[in-house]
Parts: C-alpha cells; structure tokens; sequence
C-alpha cells in the first residue's frame, strides 16, 4: 500500500481493483460474508428487521392523523378551475414541528409520499443547505416539481401525458417561466379527457422543511417571485417551523406574509413519541431483545437531558442490540418464541458450555435438589437442552407477566398524587427493572395512598386495568371467550397459581372482575350509631354561632372508632391483594434464570461508544498515562505528580496545569527539562531536551491545550482551566 | 516556571516563620487549638508518606535551583516586594497556587499550613475521581481563579535566554522508553481485536470516530491493509493545511466514480454519489484523519461530510484530536454523521500530524523565519543586498525607541544614493517591491503622509542574521 503522506495532496484514492465499468453483482453484500453464516448475526438481523417493520408501522399510525389533515387542508384550495379568487396570496400549511430537527425527515417523508398519493405528483422538498441562493432555490424547486413525478412512476406518466424528449431538463434552465409553460402545455391544454381531472389533482406543492435555518431575504424574495405567478399556478407552501409560529412573522415583514394564508398545524412533541415508540415497541413482551434498568435509563437519559431526537434514541438502542448479539451465538436463544426449539438444537457443545457458564445458572442448579439432575445437567447436553428450552419458556411467560405487571401497576399508580412511581410506561419499568419494587417504600407509599382513593377513582383504575388485561388476551387467544362471572364462593380464597404467562393474566382477569363489581355496590357510609350522629347535628345546629363547642364535638367525633364501611373492607383487601400480584408478576429480571441472554445490561461498554467522553479520556491520557499504558514506571502516588518517566506530553501538560492563563516558554522549558533531567546542574544536553519539548508544545498545541499569544513575548496562552 | 518559582520563595518565607513557631511553643496556646495541631501532624505525616515515591533528587536539585535561582535574579519577581500574606492580589494567587495545582514533584517536601489544605483538596478529589477513573471532572472555580486578574503574572524571561536557539527540528525523535514501547504496542494490538466489531459496526451502517490521545494514523492504515482491500477507500488528511472539501467531493466524484466534473451544488453531489454507490452496489470507505482538521473546521466542509456520510453505502471512519472538536456538530449534523465513539488512546508521536501545523517553539525560536530570510536573501542582487541592510541596521539601532515607525522612505533613499545603490526614486522602488513580495519589509503610511519600512522580523532573528551573513 501506497503510502498516504504527502506534502502536496491531502486526499488518497484507493481503488483497490474497484472498476466501475465492470461492476459485479455478488458485490452486493460485501459485509455479510464475513458473519452471514453465524446464528447471531441471523438472528440479529432477522430480530432489527421485525423491530424496524413495527417501528415503520408506528410511525405511520402516529403520522397519519396530522397528514391527512395537512392533506385535506391542501386539496380544499384550489376547488373551483379558476384561481384568481385568491389574487396573489399563496396558501401555506405551517407545520410546528418541535424543536429537534433530525427526526423530522421522517416526517416530510411520509408527508410528500401522503401527497403523491392522495393529492398531486407534483412535489418538492427543499432544504435549506441546496438553497444558497434564490437562484438555487428556484432551480431545485422547478426541477423537482417539473421531474419530481418521474422519479415515482416513470411509466405512468410517459403513456398519459406524451412527454416531449426534453422532459429531463437541466437544472440551470429551471426558471419560473419553464414552469409556467410546463405547466400549461401539460394540463391547461391537455387534452379533453384530462379536463375532468379536478384541480386538486395537478396542485404544485412546495415543501420547505427546515423554515429557521434559511436565509431570510431568500425565502422572502422566493415568497414574493411565486405570489406573482399564484394566479396562474396553484402553488401551495408547507413550511416546517421548528420553533413558533413567530418565527415565521418575525422573518416575514407585513409586505410578504400579507401574500401567504397560513394555517398551523402542531406535531406530537418528540417526549411523546418516544414515550409511544418504547411503550410500543420496546417495552412489551412482543420484543425478543430487552434493555435492563440501567441501559434504559442511560439512553432515556441521552434522549431527555441531550438531544430529544427519538431516531437517535432508536439508534442507541439498534447499537445496544448490535452489541448484545455480536460475536456470540447463545444470543441466537434470543429469539422469537416459536424458534426457540430450533434454536437450542442448532447450539454447539461449547455454546451450551458458555451457556452454563452464566451467571443466573448458578442458582438454579443450586436450587435443584435431585443430585441426579444437577449432575446430568452438567453432563449430559440432551438433557440441558431440554431444561433449556423449558426455561426459555419459563422466561417468555415471566417477560409476558412483567411487562403486563408494569402497565397494571401503572394504571393504578399514574394518578396518584406526587407522581412517585412515575407516570409513563418507562418510569415504572426502570424502577421496577432495577429491584424488586415491592420492597421499596414508594411502592408501599402508592399502595397506602391507593388506600385513600374514592370509590368511583378506584372503579375507574379497575375498569382501564381490565382493558388492558382484555387487549392483551386478545393478542394472546382472539377466540377463546372468557368466563366473565366469577362465583360467589372464589371470593375468599383468592390465591394466585404458581404459573405465570396467559393463565396469570386469567386470574388476573376474573378477580379484577370481581373486585370491581363489590366496589361498585359496596356501601360507602360507614356504620355508625345513629343516635350518635344525630346529636352531633342537632348540636350544631342548636348553637350556630358556638365554634368552642363545636371544635369539641369535633374533637369527639375523632375519637369515636370509625367503623370500617363496606367500601373500605374491599379497598384494603384490593390493595392487599395488588400487592401480593405484584410482588409476584414484578420480580426483577436479574433474578430469572438466563437472563442474561434475553436482557443486555452491559450498559459500561455500551456508553462510552453511544455517548463518546473525548476529553475525560484526553484528560486521563495525559495526567495518568498508567491508565492506559499499565506500565509499571510510572504509577504515580496523586493524579497532579510528575515523574522523569512520563511520556514528554504528559509531563509538558501537567507542569501546563500548574500556570495560570499565561505562560512563559522559557520557564516551561526550564521545569520540563529539570523533570527530565534533575541530575544535570547545566544540563549539557539540552539541545535534546529542548527537541523535546519542542515536539511536547507542538503536540499540546495540536490537541488545542494551548495556543500562542500575542501579549507578551514568548508566552502561550491556556485554553483549558 | 515562575508561577513554580515564586511559590518556592513564598513557601521558604512560609517556612521560616512556621519554623520559628514551631520552635517557640506559645503558652497562650489555647486548648482549642491544640486537637488541630495534632491533625496538622498527622496531615503532614501523611503527606511524607505520600511524598517518599518522589524521586529526592529531585527535590535536592529544584531546592538548590530555587534558591540559586532566587538569588540571581529576585527583582524578576513580582512577589519580591511583598513578603505579607494580606496583600489581596498576592492572596488571590495564593488560593490559585493551591487548588489550582497540586503538589507537583518538586513542592511535596513542603510542610506548612499550604500543605495540609493542598492534601485535603487532593484528597476529596482522589475519593471522587477514583471509582471511574476515565471521568472528567470540571472544576469551574478554576476558570474564575484564573480570570480574575487581567494582570499576567509570569516572568519576563524569554526564549532568548536559551543558549543554541536554531537547534535543528528534525534532529531526533521522541524518545520513548523501552517499556513504553512495549506497552504501546499491546495497546495497539489490543485496539487490532476491534477491527472485526468495527466492521461489523460499519456494516450496520454506523460511523466511526476515533479518539484519545496519540496518533491514530498508523491503527487505521492497519485497519485499512487488513480489512478494506477489497473496497475502494478515500484517505483523506485532515491536518494537510491546504485541503479543501472540494478536493475531496472531487476524489470521490471524479476519481472513484469517473465522472467528468463536480456539480457545483452539494446537494446534487450527494445524491449523485448516493445514486451512483447504489446503482453499482458498491461501499465506499471514507477514512479521515483528523476531522477536526484546520480546513475542514467549518460548518460548510463540516455539512458536506455529514451529507456524504449519511449515504447508505458510505462509511466513514475519522480520527478527532482536538479537545474542542465536539463543537463541530450540531445536532443535525451529529445525526447523519451517526457516530459511534472509540477510544484508542496510543501514546503514538503525532509526526505527521503536527509536521504542517506552525508550532509555537519553532515559530518563537525563529528557524523557519531565519532559512526562509535567508534563502530569500541569498537569491537578490548585491544592490538589494545593500538596501536590506541598510533598513536592517537602521532598525537594529533605532528599535529601541520609544515608538519606531520605521525607516522613512526619503531617508532609505538618500542613504541609498549615497552608497550609489541606486541612482533613482523609482529604482528604489522597483527593489522594495522584491522585499515586498516576500514579505520581508512592510509599508506604514505616518499622518503625515510618509511612507515608513518595517521589517516584521524580531529583532534577535535579525541580529542572528545579520551574524551570519557577515
């Protein structure tokens, strides 16, 4: 290989027998070869596939509400033939996007395939970087709205319209007056037949998705340019707004908004769509990979106090997932339910070894009481196998009652006051993926203020939890019915199977059923002697004016042993019972057996690669080269310690530590060369050392510590502090 | 060095005085005070403890050094006529001297109150830091401690003072220990176990970076032998100084795709690389060094990566050295660059990294200025030889003035004739362009209309000159 220095050219061309003439097609996955033929990669991808099928799915349910209105607002203009009613104004959709930018491609790319569809081919997109100047923004309009329908069905459009050989127009000729004649020639003289094709059909849709980061005069000289031909062009704008509508006024002065009829429309704020997208499609039992607390936390973290972009949080945890899989073929175990067998089968003997060698397989061997079936399971792979199998299984149902457990948890827990437990579907997952949240005083706080809930509160959380329960049935058996009443005689002795998974859920059912129906016809008032409250009431009212005494009577009335009502009765033992559910249905998943195969918790490794700390680990290099080097000549007793024998960077950057904002070369030079060579008294040497140090400051500089300063002679300004 | 220094003739003071205390028990020693003592000698006991690893030697040399130091030259200092601690300015870079840094090899022999708050400051640093050592912790009172005076207190001792100045730049390497050696290659050979995951990273259709400090050239070259033979690459130097990002468009667009020109807009760039990638199914491997490059430090070169990054079937690879580099990227950029971060830390020299760059002891010390003066020098006629002495010798002896404007034209002109360097106003002219050119003599106009030569070279170069050619 040629060598990539050079003091005369600074890029490299390697072809490496790349020719573009004679392309081969086996080229195509040039990756794949290298891991296409380990389990883990398959199943990896097979698993990134599914989870970016839903997410697509996602997007559009969340999408589609917002775009059909921008669509319906987009076709009612323009009804009638004749466009002059509107007399130079342009109607524009201004849609408020939020203020993180990345993620909203997505969404003007679901808009323009919603317009192409349902409205017009004949839509442009343009962002600000190919809009330097109004030239370009022009060109990039027209040509995409002259071309734009040719790139989405070529054939269509050649057989109805007979398109003239220059259809392909070079970008520089685009002007609003090819457009203008384009325009006529291809539907004001069309031929009859097209005539009864509605306006709506051939509107001219210019999208500008980035609104704030174009330059202003542009956008308002643009505005103008096209309010001249609006009569003759329908032209509608879509203006994507990531800020307020202000924004808008702001850059448009009175003489150009007057030309634009604006509507807003609002788009779900980014919190609320990773909330749907991890709700949806991370935290549920549908998903074969699984985040522990930490990992959760971490990426929710990046997401809230970073960068509010939901494609990057996906992005992070596509990475989380890479890694989970990578390299290791018992994560090939992590996989849907039905392939589970498959997958066992197709597991070497050293896979199976790695697979006793987890961590979560220790107690469970300890747990086993038959010394046979401990030995076996060491011993013979069969027999592992198929104690594997039924522990996947084993999983699978507890992953189904976890997550199941958590939003029931959360039903009851979102409405109550301070918010303890958190109020979305990821807040209660953290708290209750990290310990067992049963044990910990928020729960027992939430339960205790359950206890205090009114009867109509609690009739309600009951009723939304049972919706739950049903949707999730019907995923699981869409036909099975259920028996809906539960007898009279299951009221007192209810007591949770030892089985997890649907038949949970079951019993979950029918007793949230019968709980709800006591609460509902439980008497509220509580049985107290009536004499009692009688003279309470006649008191008062014999002696309005007395606070003294009725302060006492008060006073009594505390003492007096309330009565439990009926209501209450069923209340405490609702909450008893939730409890005793949940501590159940939400053990931690570091307590299962395996879990390491279906939950990535490697969160340490992870974050460095997602989050990236380039100056904590310059830092380190540089005052603790040990860290990295694990040499034995200079550990140093305190992290601020210089020694002879640290590389020259380290030892110029920390004597560069101790100055101030300024500092003297020579004094520099003079300390680092009596590090270096505190034996010398003149130092006879010191050209070298100055050589050096020469290449120390050099390389500091490089990496932006210091740079040189004009206030005084021979000296360098610090950078850092 | 000074900041170093000063602190030394403060300490020895501090010394002093704590000596003689401690010689002198007070009676009037109140009780109270007595248990902090006792802590004040545990603290210092400890601090020896801490100190034995420091070589003594050491120690030995900057004690004698200091105070041989202290004795040559004390009027350098600033601190010299202050001995009292309740001068406010001098307090203020007290508390700098402390918290800033630490105690650095040659200070720990010091025991005095300055100690024993310097090791409780470690301490609680040491307790914070040591669990996750990779951490980086801000310390904000520093950056007020160090804005606080405008003043800049450091010595006046310049680069002058070195004995052989123009020593040459390429006379060694950086010496590197045998066991460092050693142990940078097994960082190397442990970041080689990476490659696959990179790959496969890569395939994901990730990005790369690659930071900590050392020069990453060497591991990515690796990267690139082992791994990308069979796919076109585009190796582009960040640091190379006169790079723009249109050289590098053009290698991909013309030399890799064969294409006859550049379109001139970046938009169109792309997605003809994205169309044409696509159609031949091809992956192109864009390994940068130094992305954080001086020419490529703006948002245009900066969104054009992005762009040509975000491309499904490109993948880059880039190497970012500069602490600030971060900033490059804004959220959007950030986002098509989908980076995933790297730490490979190699201690390697960044030789051919800073070979460009103008380092700041190379500029100061002037022998890159002195050659070129001199190469410059050696190519003019005796003629102009005479003239650019004459405004040499004329700046060498009037430097010293108050406000040196520079030698007035009329006067070079006279001078000139009289040593029959030239014979008009025009010829004079002519040879002042050739120095002007060059960059070797500049012009300032005065109020009055004159025009004033200056040569913008420091006044020791050209005494060195002027040495050398005599």
């Amino acid at each position: 290989m040629e060598s990539t220095v050079s003091v005369s050219k600074g890029v490299f061309v390697f072809n490496n027998k790349f020719n573009k003439s004679k392309q081969s097609k086996k080229k195509t996955n040039l990756f794949e070869k290298v891991f296409t033929n380990e389990p883990w990669y398959t199943t990896y991808k097979s698993n990134w596939q599914y989870i970016e099928n839903e997410i697509q799915k996602l997007h559009e349910r969340t999408y589609s509400i917002l775009l059909n209105d921008i669509v319906e607002y987009v076709k009612s203009f323009y009804n009638n033939t004749d466009f002059n009613t509107l007399e130079g104004i342009i109607p524009s959709a201004t849609l408020l996007t939020g203020v993180n930018q990345p993620d909203h491609a997505s969404q003007f790319i679901a808009l323009i395939k919603k317009l192409r569809e349902d409205v017009t081919p004949h839509v442009a997109l343009v962002e600000s970087q190919d809009a330097s100047t109004l030239k370009h923004l022009v060109e990039n309009a027209v040509w995409q709205l002259i071309n734009g329908s040719t790139n989405m069905d070529v054939g269509n459009n050649d057989s109805e319209f007979g398109l003239s050989p220059n259809k392909k127009l070079k970008k520089n000729q685009c002007t609003m007056r090819v457009l203008q004649n384009w325009y006529s020639t291809t539907y004001t003289n069309a031929s009859p037949k097209k005539k009864k094709n509605t306006i709506s059909n051939r509107l001219l849709v210019i999208i500008i998705p980035d609104f704030e980061s174009f330059n202003c005069s542009i956008l308002q000289d643009f505005v103008m340019i096209i309010s001249s031909y609006v009569s003759s062009l329908p032209i509608v704008f879509v203006f994507g707004v990531a800020t307020s509508v202000s924004a808008l006024h702001k850059s448009f002065p009175y003489h150009v908004s007057s030309k634009l009829l604006i509507k807003v429309f609002h788009s779900h704020s980014s919190p609320v769509y990773m909330n749907q997208v991890l709700e949806d499609i991370f935290l549920s039992h549908t998903s074969t990979f699984h985040l522990s607390g930490k990992a959760f936390e971490l990426l929710t973290d990046v997401f809230l106090f970073y960068d509010f972009s939901v494609t990057g949080l996906i992005q992070s945890i596509k990475y989380c997932m890479m890694d989970h899989y990578y390299g290791d073929n018992v994560k090939s175990l992590c996989c849907e339910r039905k392939k589970v067998e498959e997958a066992v089968m197709n597991l070497s003997a050293d896979d199976l070894e790695t697979i006793r060698r987890l961590m979560s397989f220790r107690p469970f061997v300890e747990a086993q009481l038959d010394f046979q079936t401990k030995i076996a399971l060491f011993e013979d792979d069969d027999f592992f196998r198929e104690i594997l199998v039924k522990e996947i299984h084993k999983f699978h149902d507890y992953i189904y009652t976890f997550y199941l457990c958590v939003r029931l948890l959360l039903c009851y827990v979102k409405d109550i006051p301070k918010n303890i437990l958190g109020k979305t579907v990821r807040e209660v997952y953290t708290k209750c993926a990290v310990e067992p949240i049963t044990s910990t005083a928020a729960f027992r706080e939430c339960m205790t203020l359950i206890k205090f809930q009114s009867q109509v509160k609690l009739a309600d959380s009951i009723k939304d939890s049972l919706k739950l329960v049903n949707s999730m049935l019907k995923i699981v058996s869409p036909i099975k019915p259920l028996r809906s009443t539960p007898t009279k005689n299951n009221v007192n002795n209810i007591a949770l199977q030892n089985d997890l998974g649907e038949n949970f859920l079951k019993t979950v059912r029918i007793h949230l059923l019968m709980f709800l129906r006591q609460i509902e016809h439980a008497k509220t008032e509580a049985t107290i002697f009536s004499d009692d409250h009688e003279e309470l009431e006649d008191d008062v009212e014999n002696v309005p004016g007395n606070r003294y005494k009725l302060k006492e009577k008060l006073l009594k009335a505390t003492r007096v042993d309330r009565v439990q009502s009926e209501f209450e009765m069923i209340r405490s033992r609702f909450v008893s019972y939730l409890e005793q559910v949940f501590t159940k249905g939400l053990r931690p998943p570091h307590s299962q057996t395996f879990h390491e195969i279906f939950f990535f918790s490697d969160v340490a490794n992870v974050r460095k690669q997602i989050v990236g700390s380039p100056r904590g680990a310059q830092h380190t290099a540089l005052s603790n080269p040990v860290h990295y080097l694990q040499c034995s000549c200079c550990v140093l007793p305190s992290a601020d310690s210089v020694c002879c024998s640290l590389p020259d960077v380290c030892v110029a950057y920390k004597l560069h530590r101790e100055c101030g904002k300024h500092i003297n070369l020579y004094d520099w030079l003079q300390a680092f060369a009596a590090v270096l060579k505190p034996e010398h008294e003149q130092r006879d040497n010191a050209g070298a050392i100055q050589v050096r140090f020469t290449h120390a400051v050099a390389e500091l500089q490089f990496l932006g510590f210091i740079k040189s300063s004009k206030r005084k002679t021979d000296h360098v300004m610090r950078l850092t502090w | 060095m000074f900041k170093f220094k000063s602190r030394h003739t403060k300490h020895d003071l501090q010394n002093k005085v704590k000596s003689a205390i401690s010689n002198s028990p007070k009676v009037s020693e109140t009780p109270i005070k007595t248990p902090r003592k006792g802590q004040l000698a545990l603290l210092q006991s400890s601090s020896t403890k801490v100190c034995e690893s420091t070589p003594k030697h050491v120690k030995d040399m900057m004690r004698k050094r200091i105070i041989r130091q202290v004795d040559s030259d004390s009027n350098d200092s600033d601190f010299s006529g202050s001995s009292s601690d309740f001068v406010p300015d001098e307090s203020d870079n007290e508390d700098a001297a402390s918290s800033s840094s630490s105690p650095s090899a040659s200070e720990e022999d010091e025991q005095d109150v300055q100690s024993k708050k310097q090791t409780k400051v470690n301490k609680c640093k040491e307790t914070i830091s040591r669990p996750k050592d990779s951490e980086y912790i801000v310390t904000p009172d520093n950056y007020f401690l160090m804005h606080s005076s405008k003043k800049i207190a450091t010595s006046d001792h310049t680069l002058a003072r070195l004995k052989n100045l123009n020593i040459d730049d390429s006379m060694g390497d950086i010496e590197i220990s045998d066991e460092h050696k050693s142990r940078i290659l097994e960082l190397t050979q442990s970041y080689e176990q990476l490659f696959n995951r990179w790959l496969y990273t890569l395939s994901e259709n990730f990005n790369l970076i690659l930071y900590g400090v050392g020069s990453k050239r060497m591991l990515l070259q690796k990267f690139q032998m082992q791994k990308l033979q069979d796919f076109p690459c585009v190796v582009v130097n960040g640091f190379f100084p006169s790079l723009t990002i249109k050289t590098i468009l053009e290698s991909i667009v013309v030399d890799v795709l064969e294409n006859s020109h550049v379109p001139s807009n970046l938009g169109d760039v792309v997605s003809l690389i994205d169309t044409q990638l696509r159609d031949c199914g091809m992956h192109l491997f864009l390994i940068i060094h130094n992305i954080d490059g001086t020419m490529l430090r703006n948002s245009k070169a900066q969104s054009a990566l992005a762009s040509i990054s975000q491309i499904e079937n490109v993948h880059t690879i880039a190497t970012m050295d500069h602490i600030n580099a971060p900033l490059l990227w804004d959220h959007s950029k950030l986002s098509k660059f989908k980076f995933t971060w790297w730490d490979v830390t190699t201690f390697m020299p960044y030789t051919e990294e800073t070979s460009f760059e103008n380092s700041i002891m190379t500029q100061r010390s002037g022998a890159l200025q002195l050659s070129s003066l001199r190469s410059v020098y050696q190519s003019l006629t005796s003629n102009a030889k005479g003239i650019f002495n004459i405004i040499i010798n004329f700046q060498l002896e009037n430097q010293k003035l108050a406000h040196y404007q520079g030698l007035p034209f009329k006067d070079l002109y006279s001078k000139c004739r009289e040593q029959f360097l030239v014979s008009s106003d025009l010829a004079l002219r002519a040879q002042l362009t050739e120095f002007l050119d060059h960059k070797l003599v500049k012009i300032k106009r005065t109020y009055d209309g004159s025009e004033n030569l200056i040569i913008p070279i420091e006044t020791i170069l050209l005494q060195q000159f002027l040495e050398q050619e005599s």
